[in-house]
């Protein structure tokens, strides 16, 4: 698992490193010029989605390359090597994210205080926003690479308008069964908070998103056992 | 003798191609050379080998493990050395970069042998990958695959790109290597003087299917080629398992047993002991005629 680890390392530290230099600016950019007082976690939540995005550019590039035949060429399982993209997922996301954070409050040092400040949520949001996109990326890229994350987020994109359109053109019943179903779940996640507090529900949270990784991770295994290179 | 390598009914298909019941095996200590045209399906059987694709059917078995399975595969391709046809990879990482990412991987790996083979090899250690040729990737390739004492060498076309002197020295590397009479090497190529020189046994394959596989020196020393007129093509076609080839002097069939070939058509036709050439060109299907 290290070697897999280090190999990625390798591989991908010059596009990391000025992706986080660059995202990192991009996300400070935008609340510092803004003139409203943005809340940290949706800021933080944000940037969260955007670096789980930054794993995903590492494996499309190992596809690029046409790596993966060397990869499973090697004496190492295809569950190790999944296995390594979940974990090396998480350690590049979780880096952009600690790397946006902290430039972010080092701006604030200088008197540039554009978002409101953290509440003690802001790590069970970061690791929820960063789970739930690996959990649902990381099994089409892992299978199917760019062509996979592509597929996924074009056919999410898809849905979305077939189901406005069926909205519209049908019952708007759909759309509103749709929002009163989002609210719910949003609701029913703020009682849930306000009855455990904050670190219970953030415990309830970062295991959810554990469980769903790791259904993931088993998916992701799956596939890729059935990859041929 | 246990074999390293074993191909057993094995079937797969792509599309267009199939590859059908292929059978065969490499035993400790030797050279096999797999030898047929582009698209027979030897690229296919190396990926079999070392699991990167899984067989429709039959069973292929690498140092005794299914390589398509997991955990024992993965060990069992600790002792396995391989060069992919396409060596080609992170072009823009440095070959002992390269190396640093790959040796971590074999218990075995021998850095100072890899230096040697690359400074015999002449590839340079700081140069990028994308700055070398496909000879000299190549070179790089052979010189990851003998860095770990692997017990069976899994070559794919690896004389592809490389010049006639430097594929004169690694046919002679490839004869070193096995002379511990433990460590065997399937080879596959297109050129059939690659294999005369270091072969032990032969694989021809065609269209996915083997047409010959044993001793090289039972096609050398035993089989006939038969060169006649036109009218001898029934009477060929019935003593050949392989049917009779149209040229445009004739027509030309391979025989397997050059002594029944003389006792049938001297006089008639020029009977001659077959070249790997010979074999290679000829052995087919029955039906493929001319081509």
């Amino acid at each position: 698992m290290l070697k897999l680890l280090r190999r990625d390392l390798i591989l991908n530290r010059y596009i990391v490193g000025p992706a986080y230099l660059l995202w990192s600016a991009m996300w400070l950019g935008g609340p510092a010029m803004s003139g409203d007082t943005m809340p940290f976690g949706l800021w933080s939540g944000g940037v969260s989605f955007a670096c789980a995005f930054l794993p995903v550019m590492t494996l499309i590039r190992e596809d690029k390359f046409k790596a993966g035949a060397l990869v499973c060429s090697l004496p190492v399982t295809r569950d190790a090597i999944v296995a390594s993209r979940y974990l090396g997922g998480w350690i590049l996301a979780l880096t952009g994210v600690a790397v946006a954070i902290a430039a972010m409050l080092t701006l604030s040092l200088f008197g540039v205080n554009p978002l409101r400040p953290p509440t003690p949520m802001l790590p069970a949001t970061v690791v929820t926003v960063v789970g739930l996109a690996l959990a649902v990326m990381l099994p089409m890229v892992i299978r199917f690479g760019m062509v996979g994350v592509f597929s996924l987020l074009i056919g999410a994109q898809l849905l979305g308008v077939v189901v406005l359109l069926a909205g519209a053109m049908f019952d708007a019943r759909v759309v509103q069964g749709i929002e009163a179903a989002v609210k719910a779940i949003v609701s029913g996640s703020a009682r849930l908070r306000d009855a455990l507090g904050p670190a219970a529900y953030s415990a309830v949270l970062v295991a959810a998103v554990a469980v769903l990784n790791y259904a993931s991770f088993r998916l992701s295994s799956l596939l890729y056992r059935r990859r041929e290179f | 003798m246990k074999s390293l390598l074993e191909f057993n009914g094995v079937t797969k298909r792509f599309g267009d191609f199939t590859l059908r019941e292929v059978s065969f095996s490499v035993p400790p200590g030797y050279i096999v050379g797999l030898v047929g045209p582009n698209g027979a399906g030897k690229t296919t059987l190396m990926r079999l080998a070392l699991g990167l694709i899984r067989a429709d059917g039959g069973v292929v078995r690498l140092l005794g493990e299914d390589p398509a399975a997991s955990r024992a595969a993965a060990a069992a391709r600790a002792r396995v050395g391989f060069v992919h046809d396409t060596p080609a990879c992170y072009d823009y990482l440095s070959v002992e970069r390269v190396a640093g990412i790959v040796a971590p991987f074999y218990p075995t790996w021998d850095s100072a042998r890899f230096s040697r083979l690359l400074a015999g090899f002449g590839v340079p250690p700081k140069a990028k990958l994308r700055s070398l040729s496909r000879g000299t990737k190549m070179k790089f390739a052979l010189a990851l695959a003998l860095s770990h004492r692997a017990e069976i060498l899994l070559l794919d076309e690896p004389t592809g790109g490389l010049d006639p002197v430097f594929r004169d020295r690694l046919l002679d590397l490839l004869s070193d290597v096995i002379g511990d009479a433990r460590t065997s090497v399937l080879f596959s190529t297109q050129l059939v003087t690659d294999l005369e020189r270091i072969a032990d046994f032969i694989v021809i394959i065609r269209e996915g299917r083997v047409m010959f596989s044993g001793p090289k020196d039972d096609i050398l020393d035993r089989w006939a080629v038969v060169r006649g007129g036109p009218e001898l093509a029934t009477e060929l076609a019935a003593a050949s398992r392989w049917g009779v080839a149209t040229t445009r002097q004739g027509v030309e069939a391979l025989l397997e047993d050059v002594e029944e070939a003389r006792r049938l058509f001297s006089g008639k036709a020029l009977v001659e002991k077959a070249t790997l050439e010979d074999a290679f060109l000829l052995c087919r299907e029955p039906s493929g005629k001319g081509d």
